[in-house]
């Protein structure tokens, strides 16, 4: 895909879409097959930094407060501590939850916990963010700031974005639309197909 | 009723984990509680066996004077328990005379005893041969000294108003209860003689007769009285107690039948006084080492449930939203609350039934049917009770009163404990000093066993001394450790950098965020091992001083004492230093002295070897230490160290002028020896429990012209006592008598140190390392299910599997090291405590506690293994990749 690419995959639950997923960000091994990024770093590891995932559900370290979280694939990534504080406070600020960085990730509502980990990702500087089904826990109106928020950063970021989703509304919003079907891409009904 | 079924057979095939791990819980409490208490029984039954094997005469009753021995004799034999009843005739001799070598021997007034036909027989611990032969006219040894007897030797018998009449002498025995032998039957205690009679004569009853006077041929000899001495059936109870209570109520019941005639003097019954009293230590010894244990094993098993708690709740929550009722749900909970018990309780039982097995040498542990029955029913029922305290009362809890509110103070936000901002735990702690002072002003005395009354009570005050010390040492502890973790994020991410490198901020920031569950983890940890350590230090000093009081009983780990009058050649020192496994032989002198008109044991010893012979306790002396003393017998030849009541009887400063007379080797007679009183000795190895001296042996060599020695003291560094025993009595023949320390151990005067404390110690120290173990590594498994989450997200960000494993080793660090050293001092305080407050098992009381280091660090090996694999374990629990966890999850 390309840079600044707006991909939506759709399609049933249990279709394969987080799966895809997953296995675009290297966090699950194919059976068969590779999955390769030519315009990316080549080390798994650099690979990992370039590469954001914003995940469904809580996926907050329950005991580490929201900079901290934010602070976490920095902190993985080895980049000294002022400057992991100084861009998590920022990804923070970007997405509107300076005011929470001293609450625990029990005392945040569910939007606002996906909104730390959307600001976790940005922190990074990915090229790449992936979003599994982002609102999928969340009311109409926290999906919506949510989606929000993930439009702006990627575009922030000058990245590519593809969100899984099965709820069409968020769909609408992307550019393309992959369609999922018993574990096949199948033809979209908008939107280029992957080769 | 059939949900609950499905409910209960869906915990058994899904969460067989939690189950079975709750369950090792119960298990735990139950095995302890159940070996342990059939082992009490067992004890309190060994007891019991011994005190009556103890008592050579159950009771000697006194004929009064002007009754009808015959009748009484008649009524004795006709009582209920009694087996055999034999007249025993008391007489006095004004004193009696040998000749031997050309030199005459007297003594003063002594003491005539008739035994019938087949006494030694029926009576077979109450007269010892020595030499000669067990029947016809028999000179006890001490007598058969004074007068340089031996068999085949004339003796004189002094009679008041008569001739006095010359027997032969047939044997030298000893008599080793003299002391009840020649009591005054029916006189308080304080009127008591301090000493048997140091003369002694046993005649066969017809020889008596005759010399005594009493079978009609003439005037009968002034102040011949008669005992019936009764041998009686064992009582039906194995409890010293109530088999005390059976034989005073039994000889009362016979005075009362006597209506005058007879006292009784309840030779068992004292002896069950005792074994009643050392009954109720043993019981103390499980209430003090055994509970805290079963204690533990709750706690454990409570920290257990606590950790899949919030899965519970997410599951009744689930089952309420689905429709049940909370009356539903909590009979769900009960149901699984029931399950553990059961399975807690089975596995408890087999597991106790295998630790006695190993313990003891039996699954019951020495206790009868009846009572292995009753105690594993307690156990179960014990293990019952706390799964439905740990299991149910919780999830009634969360039913009745959970609030979003209060759900969310889980992590790091949770208000201080009402017993912290109480000071709860200060308040123990003042209250543990207090009672531990008030009871040390008693003298500890946990045992009460008033004059007169049949039944004792324990004084369970002393107890909370240490309880309240523990629990109140624990909770501040918790309030320590808290405190710790709150301020001290920086020192704590300094200090696992090396294991989690760029995680270690992070780390730190989790592990003071989560010090409420991870304090949890320390105090229990420490709890367990100040358990571990208190029992096992208790234990090590009890066997330590049960050593010393076989040494001071035996006189060393083999003691050789050569008999009366020996001629020929002997094995010398030299000859028995050659024996294999010997590392020193002490000779030491055993003689007999007057101080004005009271006989007392003079014992000589060489101040500068003795020590190398035998262990000398500080205990066993007053005004200086067992070195300090010795060194001043060997600064002053002529030092004396004398009894206390010695002391008292003549008012003896340090350094008085104390004249003894001793015999003299060449004219025979007593001379006056002078020597200066230099300190007090209370007991001394083979010396009697009654007043003696001890002296510089060299000192009274050269005063007395005679170096005979008394006994050889032998060391044999603690190891085969009865093979160097055995060698020794080949090398000496008949010439002496050779004991070793194994044999006094069996008979040594506490009847608790008779209980098979070896066995009780495998069982507690093996539970107390299972408690530790268990503490430590089932802890790092609570809240698996928190820590799995973090370790997957993590993972999913990047993290290396290195830097998770670091992780869970910090925290295990952390629990370890808090624990370790936190049950250190723990420990340190409450076995000191321990050692005081039961001061009255000891015998003698310790001059300072002894440390088992080496079990100590086996414990701390298997507590850093069972930390460390549970880390690990925890780390790597899941092959499976951290997306498919985080899904789950």
């Amino acid at each position: 895909m390309a840079a600044r690419a707006r991909i939506a995959i759709v399609g049933p639950s249990g279709s394969g879409k987080s799966t895809l997923l997953h296995l675009m960000a290297g966090l699950e091994i194919p059976t068969g097959g590779t999955v390769e990024w030519p315009g990316l770093d080549a080390g798994a590891a650099d690979r990992a930094r370039q590469i954001g995932v914003v995940f469904q559900g809580p996926t907050l370290v329950p005991a580490l407060d929201v900079l901290e979280n934010a602070s976490l694939p920095l902190v993985l990534a080895g980049v000294p501590a002022k400057e992991c504080r100084s861009r998590a406070l920022e990804a923070l600020r970007l997405v509107g939850v300076e005011a929470l960085v001293h609450q625990l990730p029990e005392e945040l509502s569910g939007g606002q916990a996906q909104r730390v980990a959307l600001a976790r990702v940005l922190a990074q500087g990915p090229h790449l963010v992936l979003a599994d089904e982002p609102t999928g826990q969340l009311d109409a109106v926290a999906g919506r700031q949510v989606i929000d928020e993930l439009l702006l950063a990627a575009d922030r970021l000058g990245a590519a974005l593809v969100v899984s989703t099965h709820d069409a509304l968020v769909a609408e919003r992307l550019d393309e639309r992959w369609t999922m079907h018993e574990g096949r891409l199948s033809a979209a009904a908008e939107g280029r197909v992957p080769a | 009723m059939r949900l609950t079924l499905t409910w209960t057979v869906g915990l058994l095939r899904r969460r067989r984990g939690r189950l079975l791990g709750v369950s090792l819980g119960v298990a735990l409490a139950v095995a302890l509680v159940a070996s342990l208490g059939s082992f009490l029984t067992s004890s309190q039954a060994t007891m019991t066996s011994r005190a009556l094997r103890s008592v050579a005469v159950d009771w000697q009753l006194q004929v009064a004077p002007g009754a009808d021995a015959a009748a009484v004799l008649s009524t004795v034999r006709t009582s209920a328990g009694v087996r055999t009843a034999v007249p025993v005739g008391f007489g006095t001799t004004t004193g009696l005379e040998a000749s031997a070598g050309g030199t005459t021997q007297t003594t003063g007034p002594g003491v005539v005893l008739g035994l019938p036909p087949g006494y030694a027989e029926s009576f077979p611990g109450e007269i010892r041969l020595l030499s000669g032969s067990r029947s016809g006219v028999l000179i006890a040894q001490q007598t058969a000294s004074n007068l340089h007897l031996r068999p085949g030797d004339l003796v004189t018998i002094g009679r008041a108003g008569r001739p006095p009449a010359g027997l032969r002498v047939d044997g030298v025995v000893d008599l080793p209860q003299a002391d009840s032998l020649f009591q005054k039957v029916g006189a308080p205690t304080t009127s008591q003689p301090s000493a048997p009679p140091d003369n002694v004569v046993l005649l066969p009853a017809a020889v008596f007769s005759t010399v005594m006077g009493t079978s009609g041929s003439g005037s009968a000899v002034a102040a011949v009285t008669t005992q019936i001495h009764v041998a009686r059936t064992p009582p039906a109870s194995s409890d010293p107690a109530t088999a005390y209570v059976d034989v005073v109520g039994a000889a009362h019941n016979l005075e009362a039948a006597l209506a005058g005639a007879g006292v009784v003097g309840n030779n068992v019954g004292a002896a069950l006084s005792g074994a009643r009293a050392d009954a109720a230590y043993a019981q103390m010894l499980f209430l003090f080492l055994g509970l805290p244990g079963a204690v533990l094993a709750a706690l454990l098993t409570a920290a257990l449930v606590a950790g899949g708690a919030q899965r519970r709740r997410d599951e009744q929550a689930l089952l309420r939203t689905r429709g049940l009722t909370p009356r539903a749900v909590a009979g769900f909970a009960a149901a699984e609350a029931v399950l553990v018990g059961l399975m807690g309780g089975a596995i408890g039982l087999a597991l106790a039934a295998v630790a006695s097995q190993w313990a003891f040498g039996s699954v019951s542990g020495g206790a009868g049917p009846q009572a292995l029955v009753t105690w594993y029913a307690a156990a179960a029922a014990l293990g019952m009770l706390v799964s439905l305290a740990v299991v149910l009362a919780p999830a009634l809890r969360d039913l009745q009163g959970g609030t979003v509110a209060a759900a969310r103070h889980g992590i790091g936000r949770s208000p201080r404990s009402w017993w912290m901002r109480g000071g709860v735990d200060v308040l123990l702690l003042g209250g543990a000093l207090l009672v531990f002072w008030g009871s040390s002003r008693d003298n500890y005395s946990l045992v009460l066993a008033p004059e007169g009354v049949a039944t004792i009570s324990v004084s369970y005050w002393a107890f909370l001394g240490p309880a309240l010390f523990w629990l109140g040492a624990g909770m501040l502890l918790w309030r320590v450790a808290v405190l710790a973790l709150a301020h001290g994020r920086r020192p704590l991410a300094r200090a696992v950098t090396p294991l989690t490198g760029r995680l270690a901020a992070a780390t730190a920031s989790s592990m003071v965020r989560q010090r409420r569950p991870i304090t949890r983890s320390v105090v229990l940890l420490a709890l367990a091992v100040s358990f571990v350590v208190s029992t096992a230090t208790f234990n090590s000093t009890y066997q330590q001083q049960a050593e010393a009081d076989a040494q001071l009983t035996n006189g060393a780990d083999v003691t050789v004492t050569p008999g009366p009058g020996l001629t020929g050649t002997v094995p010398t020192v030299a000859s028995m230093a050659a024996v294999g496994g010997v590392a020193h032989v002490e000779p030491i002198q055993h003689r007999f002295a007057y101080v004005g008109a009271d006989l007392q044991d003079l014992y000589g010893v060489h101040p500068g070897s003795i020590m190398s012979a035998t262990a000398l306790q500080d205990a066993y002396f007053q005004g200086g230490t067992a070195a300090a003393l010795m060194r001043a017998l060997a600064a002053r030849p002529d030092a004396l160290l004398v009894s206390d009541e010695t002391v008292k009887d003549f008012q003896l400063r340090p350094g008085d002028l104390i004249n003894l007379r001793l015999p003299d080797r060449v004219t025979q007679q007593l001379r006056t020896v002078p020597f200066h009183y230099a300190g007090i000795v209370k007991e001394f190895p083979t010396a009697p429990k009654d007043s003696f001296f001890v002296a510089n042996a060299d000192y009274v060599s050269r005063v007395t012209g005679s170096d005979a020695v008394g006994a050889y003291l032998i060391d044999t560094r603690s190891e085969g006592q009865p093979g160097v025993a055995d060698v020794l009595r080949r090398q000496w023949g008949s010439a002496a008598v050779v004991t070793d320390v194994t044999q006094a151990r069996a008979q040594v005067g506490s009847s608790l140190t008779s209980v098979n404390l070896a066995g009780l110690t495998r069982l507690e120290l093996v539970f107390a390392v299972l408690l530790a173990a268990g503490a430590g590594g089932l802890v790092l498994v609570i809240g698996l299910v928190e820590r799995r989450r973090t370790l997957a997200i993590l993972s999913v960000l990047g993290a290396r599997r290195r830097q998770l494993t670091g992780l869970v080793l910090s925290e295990a660090v952390v629990v370890g090291a808090g624990g370790v050293l936190g049950g250190a001092v723990i420990a340190w305080v409450l076995s000191q405590m321990l050692v005081k407050v039961l001061t009255g098992v000891f015998d003698p009381p310790p001059a300072q506690v002894a440390v088992p280091w080496t079990y100590l660090g086996v414990t701390v090996v298997v507590v850093v293994v069972a930390l460390g694999a549970a880390a690990v374990g925890s780390a790597r629990s899941s092959t499976r990749p951290a997306i498919e966890e985080l899904r789950d999850l």
